[in-house]
């Protein structure tokens, strides 16, 4: 198994950068994802890793080799697109066998290791069929073992899972957690799709305009995303740009003043006097009582608001809360039911309140044509 | 009340549509049943059945000397046509360039010039180099360059539907550019090689334009030799030479149809 | 897609077959059609080219490709639009009989149809036994050799270009916007009128600019049903290039046709453009 190495690595088409600058290691045997919106550049830098396109500074290199001067045929990667890409007028036994018979393996061997790739993916006894004879699962499933079967050393997945239907996608979600440990394969994986990033990398790679706006192991993304943007895109509802107080308090936060608000909340990190800032918190760690509730509050932070309008979830209820003293609506998720017009009391724990950096303005980049 | 307004409104659409599908049908129907006729002179409906003017053609030397003009011309400038058409569609359903809409405006530039033009501005230039006798040749490349669009257009749709991921699937599992092609994108566009092919044959077989200008003494095609026996000769032997015309054009439409369906018909 | 660089090795052979097979003999037939005319003059010379207007011959053949053309034009959307109505309301084994019959003729040599046309609309032929069995003449006309006879062609060459035009649009109008008026209380009749034609038109442009510009620059059809005295911008040329032997007078209705030819095209393109950006 072989590292990879993106650095520096930019493409350019026409007047719009595709891919500006853009650095990460993919450690040997890792699952990294390269995670962000339509036209973020994540597509295109899988495509420079395979050799589609041709990078216009940069290099990649891997297992150690630059790899920028190979053409695709010569650089031992599997790819699984995101429309899967199986030959049509070939049987699944022959699409899998392609890779074997371009290295000349001999016959036996070939048999051999399509019968193992086809057995690792679990679709024995459909190797005869015809690609159109396949649901999308097992199409997918195919284009695993395809990519699999010629031993690469890397694995390059283009949102394989996009074009399946939420059970589904689950189910493979496991599938390919399973096939990756059980072969080891370094894999890269490009989603939109936060969910399937942290639930199967080990590196999450977050790309925002042709650019990496961050890069951490999920459970670090999740709890600290480095800039306002990241955090959005991982899913943190409530986002306010802000500026900190001078004077950090004795018990380790920091005042900071919202922006366009009229209120001041109390952050437990530290940072600067005058520092910007965006505050973001998960609409799951707001707590939100009844305004004659009685309860006392845990600590500094209280807002008051009225409820505009919910959803219900199943699991809990989403409500979209009113406040004076915030330039826009809170989201708040909890168990308990107010009605709309209902005036709340809401708690903002200081230590649920992340302080992120404020994204500088994009300019330079853009969306793939 | 708008039932019968509905009603009989629909029914002139029946009358006036079957009206002029028969006069669409009507002068392959009349040249096929009257080059059965029986008499020395044509009329329709024939007074009698017999097949003594089919004889004749087979007979005729005239008939065969340019038939296998014909065939020599079509078989030829469609090989050719279909080589460049290839290649056109390829650097059109996958390269961007700067000229790019120049160089499809050129491919498709002989639907836009009549036809008239090309065949007498080739006459003028082979004049002009003293080529006007190689009448073969002449016709080769003007049908060929005639008929280029209709393969181009014809392989380019079918390579539309070729996604460009099935090449860089195959590369990226070690095909080269080279074996890529020709492993997973021409089993894909045989189909559209095999229209466009026909489309050009029949094109060639069947012109009469071109060929009017470029044909020499010696080298006349069978449409052409025929316009001057249907003004000569007043007996029913042309029925049965069209005729033949149309029973081969009909194969190969038919061919068209069980392979690859009418649809490369309708975008023309 | 490849960006950028020129696919020379697979563009290089196109691009010199029609420049050397194309561009140059049409560069050659400027060059000829603006020779001079007088000893003195010099190149270019406008003279001819002006003089297919000026001309007595000029300008009568002029006139007639237009009449005809404009007539052509007509008959084959009046026709064309039941037709194209007819078969797509046809089931799919219907619909693909009928358009195998609109196809088909459109592949038969041109000799061959106008072959047919001559028996037809011949003085014993069909037409007229026709004509006077109904009471409308009491001897027969006579219908081919003439203009009647190069419209009676142009219109049976060109008519399934309309009807495919139209058709596809028709295909591709959405059901849902027929059950969607229907359910505002429209009836079938002003669906039709409401409906179903203004999302045709864009297909009735297309055909009728389509089968105008074949009419201005068909040659062959014209040339066997129209006979010798019915000159038309096409049949004119070739009577100059082969008749009278004028290849200078033969080049100069070679400009006006070539550029008749790119004039609808260019215009072919802008209203097929606008027209997908109106109803796309």
């Amino acid at each position: 198994m072989s590292d990879v190495e993106v650095s520096g690595v930019s493409k350019r088409y026409d007047d719009l950068w595709a891919v500006k600058r853009v650095s990460f290691t993919a450690p040997a045997g890792s699952f990294t994802s390269l995670l962000g919106p339509s036209g973020c550049g994540k597509t295109t830098t899988l495509r420079l890793i395979a050799g589609f396109a041709a990078l216009d500074e940069g290099e990649v290199r891997i297992g150690g080799k630059p790899v920028d001067a190979l053409p695709p045929w010569r650089r031992n990667l599997g790819v699984v697109f995101q429309n899967y890409a199986l030959f049509p007028f070939m049987t699944v036994f022959d699409n899998v066998a392609f890779g074997l018979r371009r290295r000349r393996v001999p016959r036996g061997e070939t048999a051999a290791r399509v019968a193992e790739a086809i057995d690792l993916v679990g679709l024995p006894d459909l190797a005869g069929r015809y690609p159109r004879q396949l649901s999308g699962g097992q199409q997918q499933r195919v284009a695993l073992a395809r990519a699999l079967v010629i031993r690469p050393e890397v694995l390059l997945l283009d949102e394989p899972l996009s074009n399946l239907d939420a059970k589904l996608r689950a189910e493979m979600r496991f599938e390919l957690k399973r096939i990756q440990r059980e072969t080891g394969v370094t894999s890269i994986f490009v989603t939109h799709d936060q969910e399937e990033a942290l639930t199967l990398s080990d590196q999450i790679v977050v790309m925002n305009l042709g650019t990496v706006a961050g890069a951490a192991a999920p459970k670090s993304i999740w709890e600290q995303p480095e800039s306002a943007y990241v955090a959005d895109f991982l899913g943190v509802e409530n986002l306010f740009p802000g500026t900190v107080g001078d004077g950090a308090e004795d018990d380790g936060t920091v005042a900071v003043s919202v922006s366009e608000g009229s209120v001041t909340l109390d952050v437990a990190a530290a940072r600067p006097a005058e520092a910007a800032v965006v505050l973001g918190i998960r609409s799951g760690d707001i707590k939100m009582w009844k305004v004659d509730s009685k309860r006392a509050l845990d600590g500094p932070n209280e807002l008051a608001g009225t409820v505009r309008e919910f959803t219900y979830v199943g699991s809990a209820v989403v409500y979209q809360v009113d406040c004076a003293a915030l330039p826009r609506p809170l989201i708040a998720t909890v168990q308990e039911e107010f009605a709309v017009g209902e005036s709340v009391r809401l708690h903002l724990p200081p230590g649920a309140i992340k302080l992120l950096r404020p994204d500088a303005p994009a300019g330079g980049s853009g969306a793939r044509p | 009340m708008a039932d019968l307004f509905l009603r009989s409104g629909r029914g002139l659409v029946t009358v006036m549509a079957v009206f002029w599908l028969v006069f669409l049908v009507a002068p392959i129907v009349v040249t096929l049943a009257s080059s059965f006729t029986s008499s020395t002179y044509l009329t329709f409906p024939p007074p009698g059945w017999s097949v003594r003017w089919y004889l004749s053609a087979f007979e005729s030397e005239w008939v065969w000397s340019t038939f296998w003009n014909s065939v020599v011309i079509a078989v030829v400038s469609t090989t050719i046509a279909v080589a460049l058409g290839i290649a056109a569609a390829r650097v059109l359903a996958r390269h961007r360039f700067y000229g790019r809409g120049a160089f499809e405006y050129a491919v498709l530039s002989p639907l836009v010039i009549p036809g008239v033009v090309v065949g007498f501005a080739l006459l003028n230039v082979s004049v002009l180099i003293e080529t006007q006798d190689a009448g073969l040749l002449n016709l080769i490349i003007g049908h060929t360059m005639v008929t280029t669009p209709f393969t181009l257009r014809s392989v380019w749709s079918s390579m539309a539907g070729s996604e460009i991921s099935l090449e860089e699937a195959a590369q990226s599992l070690g095909a080269t550019r080279w074996s890529a092609f020709w492993l997973v994108v021409f089993p894909l566009i045989v189909p559209g090689i095999v229209a466009g092919a026909i489309i050009a044959f029949t094109f060639s077989f069947n012109d009469v334009t071109i060929s009017a200008f470029l044909s020499a003494r010696e080298a006349r095609t069978l449409p052409v030799e025929l316009m001057s026996h249907i003004e000569y000769l007043p007996d029913p032997t042309p029925a049965a030479v069209s005729s033949l015309m149309i029973v081969i054009t009909l194969a190969f439409f038919l061919l068209v149809e069980r392979t690859v369906g009418l649809d490369v018909f309708a975008d023309r | 897609m490849n960006t950028g660089r020129f696919p020379a090795s697979l563009a290089t052979p196109v691009l010199l077959a029609f420049g050397i097979f194309v561009l140059v003999p049409c560069v050659m037939l400027l060059v000829k059609g603006l020779e001079p005319t007088a000893e003195t003059g010099e190149w270019p010379d406008f003279t001819n080219v002006l003089g297919v207007f000026d001309s007595k011959v000029g300008q009568q053949a002029l006139n007639r490709t237009i009449r005809i053309s404009l007539i052509v034009t007509a008959i084959c959307m009046l026709a064309g639009y039941p037709v194209a109505l007819f078969i797509a309301r046809c089931g799919p084994r219907w619909r693909g009989l009928l358009l195998a019959v609109v196809i088909f003729p459109f592949l038969i040599s041109a000799v061959v149809r106008a072959f047919g046309w001559t028996v037809l609309l011949g003085d014993s032929g069909l037409a007229n036994k026709g004509l006077i069995a109904l009471g409308l003449i009491d001897r027969p006309i006579t219908l081919v050799q003439n203009e009647i006879g190069i419209i009676v062609g142009e219109t049976h060459l060109l008519m399934p270009y309309m009807i495919l035009s139209l058709l596809a649009v028709l295909q591709r109008i959405d059901p849902n916007l027929r059950h969607a008026a229907e359910s505002l209380g429209a009836s079938p009749v002003s669906v039709f009128w409401r409906i179903v034609i203004p999302l045709t038109l864009p297909g009735l442009l297309t055909g009728t600019l389509l089968v105008f510009s074949l009419a201005m620059t068909a040659f062959a059809t014209p040339f066997l049903l129209g006979g010798g005295r019915t000159p038309i911008l096409t049949t004119l040329l070739y009577d100059y290039a082969f008749t009278l032997f004028d290849w200078r007078l033969a080049a100069s209705i070679g400009i006006v046709l070539l550029i008749l030819g790119i004039l609808f095209v260019t215009i072919h393109r802008f209203v097929s453009s606008r027209g997908m950006r109106s109803y796309g």
